[in-house]
């Protein structure tokens, strides 16, 4: 690939990132990132990275390899993309990585800086053992360096002003000294993250064992740093609101002390999760594209701020439950205005107009038509499969009834019109693309039956649509069976 | 159902008695496989059913009865049933057909009608490729060939005009001679021809089968010593089977070294080519929803986990004993060993979540594999 890479097609390849054999990937790799050097063309090429990521993040390939990368590797799990400029424990902005490593070099030993940057250099990306060794030296050099930064500013008000300003916002100010805290523990947070494994973390002796275990590690380094172990299983784990079952488990082992000092901070992380996301999802309802996408979101949301207000309850932290139910009475407003009133009515208009205006199966229509109807048909499906995932989550919200009643109606709605579809065709004058198209139109039919009352439902519509377009396809009308019989459901 | 139906054999002797994977959307019978009782009858083997380790056998005809379908599984399973399919390339067909009338969703609606169109043009290119190599070969500098002027009638007849002399000497008209071209690029099109630009379907599915296993032993090398067991014996299956694909394309791909000689015995080599290409089908079947499971997880950022590749190892198929040599055979043997081993019993992958979301997932893996 040359600089003049076409960035459109890059995106095509996307699309294929798994397909892709590996020593081709890493090329792609290396060549989207030579060309992310380009201010211009970066926005676009990070576009297509963050398609290829998925892939990268399980054959890894060998990326150049810089400090300012390994100083990233103890908290990246932690680092995010931030919807609202306010911090959130256990997260690190992404756009805080500039300034504080900015700041970082102004303010590090600049000799052994170099030092380590010449050695990394000359390291073969391969050579894990070398990279591991300068890693933990450079780890050390900016623990030495942020410490007394971090000490400072928790105790001089105008030196925190001034590193304020130094590194544009709070926010930055706050990932400093989330940083420095990683940067203390990083070989022990490396050997707790080796245990976990690349697998999502399990609730169970072996995770309790390995907790302990990075407990103890960073114990000896500076007690109250064994936070930073929490906020790597909060950014791991499915469930975050079971780390209170993995936490009661040491206790039980006799370190109660350890669990007490972290707990609160742990109930102040989980909620100010839950809050960050929930103003995330509410943010989202300001653009509404698929909703299906969004109905997911909101069920997983949902359910983890369920299990970690119940954790909040057990905790006796009733302001921060106060404050996640306020915020679910807000998703709940959204939930009912964006994605269960009006379905019903958008459903049938969305139907009416398929199987009225294009229905696209074995008819000649043009390209245009064609993807039209498809078009319609993926807004009907979204709108249905909304409301049914949306009852996963609707008697917690009180919905339930309200999306029961929507796809009743919707259901009614498309049977009668199959049925009226078939009914109305002329037995007697009908055409072979007549025929198509009601086949096609009860196809359709058929598909969104299911996914509003379930296959046996729909089954019944099928077979007795099926029937009563065979009964008109037999030449001889005399022949054909009773067409009342057949369409009886 | 009794436990005479149940085979706990993971390794096959012959492929009709793997039998095809049917690309299935009802969560109970995802991956299941169907295959010919006898001339009129079929069975469907479902693997892991009612959280046992063997395989149950069904007959086909009990379906719908022993299982709540989709709508998308009952016009499936009435057209398998209808056609009595029980090869790999029937199935895609019947398959294919039904995708196309969207009871799988408009994703997969879409992508059955251009796997169809590929399937037509993939004739074509083959074909084209070797009417080019056999004018470049023996009629050189005579004509100038573009898809176009082959696509078109008086295209075809400068063509003809132009192999004629070369007809002669290898003792055929020219019609024929054209015609056996046509066919062979019939015959071959799922494999294609190497060395050209187009990778024709199965040609594309050994690329996905190497990175698929590629990616699966990069990640086994951190992953914890359980998972990691898992994950390479996936790949190590995956890279045999890729070995003896591989071999079998270079069978079929000799075939164009020699045109001359291999289109006067045409009669000999086209049944050797449908053969080979029967044989890759069968040899690829059902590995495109292994790796589609995988895809699926980890492009959807999810952290593979023991029931993730429990699903995907407990469906690969393992190349039946009748097709391999006495050399590999003790490879293979091990390898089922490994199987029997690691697969465990209960599929949770099945329990937890509403039929729907399941359904939707089947789809989406489907649609990867079309």
């Amino acid at each position: 690939m040359s600089d003049d890479f076409d960035l459109v097609s890059a995106q095509g390849i996307s699309s294929y990132a798994f397909d892709i054999p590996e020593d081709e990937f890493f090329k792609l790799v290396a060549d989207l990132e030579k060309n992310r050097r380009n201010p211009e063309r970066r926005e676009q090429v990070d576009k297509v990275l963050n398609a290829l990521r998925p892939r990268m993040a399980i054959i890894q390939p060998t990326r150049k390899i810089t400090l300012q990368r390994l100083f990233c590797i103890p908290f990246e799990d932690l680092l995010r993309k931030p919807s609202r400029p306010k911090p959130v424990p256990g997260l690190i902005p992404r756009p805080s990585l500039g300034p504080v490593w900015t700041y970082l070099l102004e303010t590090i030993d600049i000799h052994q800086f170099q030092v380590l940057e010449t050695q990394l250099a000359k390291t073969p990306p391969t050579d894990r053992q070398a990279i591991a060794r300068i890693s933990r030296e450079f780890w050390k050099l900016a623990a030495v360096t942020l410490k007394p930064v971090v000490a400072r500013a928790q105790t001089d008000r105008s030196f925190r002003t001034q590193l304020l300003s130094k590194l544009g916002d709070e926010l930055s100010f706050f990932a400093l000294m989330d940083i420095a805290a990683f940067q203390q523990v990083a070989e022990e947070i490396e050997r707790f993250k080796t245990s976990l494994g690349p697998s999502e973390p399990q609730v169970g002796t072996r995770l309790n064992r390995t907790v302990l275990k990075a407990f103890q590690s960073i114990v000896e380094v500076d007690p109250p740093l064994i936070i930073t172990v929490i906020y790597i299983l909060m950014a791991r784990m499915g469930e975050r609101a079971l780390i209170f079952d993995v936490l009661r488990a040491i206790a039980e082992q006799g370190e109660p002390e350890m669990v007490k000092e972290i707990a609160r901070q742990t109930t102040s992380a989980l909620a100010g999760q839950a809050e960050n996301e929930l103003e995330e999802l509410e943010d989202e309802f300001d653009n509404v594209e698929i909703k299906e996408g969004l109905t997911r979101k909101v069920a997983s949301t949902l359910s983890e701020v369920k299990a970690i207000r119940q954790t909040l309850t057990a905790n006796q932290e009733q302001r921060m439950d106060g404050n996640l139910a306020k915020m679910t009475r807000r998703i709940t407003e959204k939930v009912d205005r964006e994605i269960i009133s009006g379905a019903e009515e958008k459903a049938l208009a969305l139907y009416d107009k398929i199987s009225r205006e294009v229905v696209g199966f074995g008819v000649a229509l043009d390209e245009d038509m064609a993807s039209e109807n498809e078009e319609l048909v993926e807004q009907l499906e979204d709108e249905i499969i909304a409301l049914r995932l949306s009852m996963t989550f609707a008697d917690d919200l009180g919905l339930g009834g309200k999306i029961e009643f929507a796809l009743g109606n919707i259901h009614k709605g498309i049977e009668e019109n199959a049925l009226a579809a078939i009914e109305n065709l002329d037995p007697f004058g009908v055409s072979d693309t007549e025929l198509k198209m009601a086949k096609a139109n009860l196809y359709t039919s058929t598909r969104m039956i299911e996914l509003t009352a379930g296959s046996e439902v729909a089954d019944r519509l099928r077979r007795a649509g099926l029937e009563k377009i065979r009964a008109y396809e037999v030449t001889d009308v005399a022949d054909a069976p009773d067409m009342d019989e057949a369409v009886e459901l | 159902m009794t436990d005479d139906n149940l085979n706990t054999t993971f390794w096959p002797r012959t492929f009709q008695e793997r039998g095809v994977t049917v690309p299935f959307t009802t969560p109970a019978l995802a991956y299941s496989r169907v295959r010919a009782e006898d001339e009129e009858y079929l069975e469907l083997l479902v693997p892991g059913m009612a959280g046992n380790n063997g395989v149950y056998v069904i007959p086909w005809e009990a379906l719908e009865e022993v299982f709540r379908m989709s709508i998308h599984d009952r016009e499936l399973h009435e057209e398998i049933e209808k056609e009595l399919a029980a090869t790999p390339e029937a199935i895609r067909k019947v398959s294919l057909g039904v995708s196309e009338l969207g009871l799988a969703g408009p994703e997969n609606k879409r992508i059955a009608r251009q796997a169809i169109e590929q399937n037509e043009n993939e004739g074509l290119l083959a074909s084209y490729f070797l009417i080019n190599k056999f004018v470049d070969e023996f009629a050189q500098g005579r004509i100038s060939l573009s898809l176009d002027v082959l696509n078109s009638a008086d295209g075809q007849v400068q063509v003809r005009g132009a192999i004629s002399d070369v007809a002669e000497e290898l003792g055929m008209d020219s019609d024929e001679l054209y015609s056996r071209l046509e066919a062979w690029g019939a015959v071959i099109s799922p494999v294609g021809i190497p060395g050209t630009p187009h990778k024709a379907r199965m040609r594309a599915m050994l690329h996905r089968l190497r990175a698929y296993c590629g990616d699966l032993e990069e990640w086994a090398a951190d992953a914890p010593p359980e998972l990691a067991e898992l994950a390479e014996l996936a790949a190590r299956i995956g890279n045999r089977t890729e070995m003896i694909v591989s071999d079998q394309f270079s069978v079929i791909d000799q075939f164009t070294q020699d045109l001359g000689k291999n289109l006067r015995n045409w009669r000999k080599v086209k049944p050797e080519l449908q053969k080979g290409v029967s044989k890759c089908e069968w040899l690829l079947n059902g590995w495109d929803h292994v790796i589609s499971i995988w895809q699926t997880t980890v492009a959807e950022g999810e952290r593979p986990d023991m029931g993730r590749l429990q699903e995907m190892t407990r469906v690969i198929p393992l190349v039946p004993k009748q097709e391999l040599e006495e050399s590999q055979k003790q490879t293979w043997a091990d390898l089922e060993k490994d199987m029997q081993r690691n697969i465990r019993s209960g599929h949770d992958w099945i329990t937890g979540k509403m039929d729907l979301e399941l359904m939707l997932r089947l789809e989406k893996n489907k649609a990867n594999s079309l």
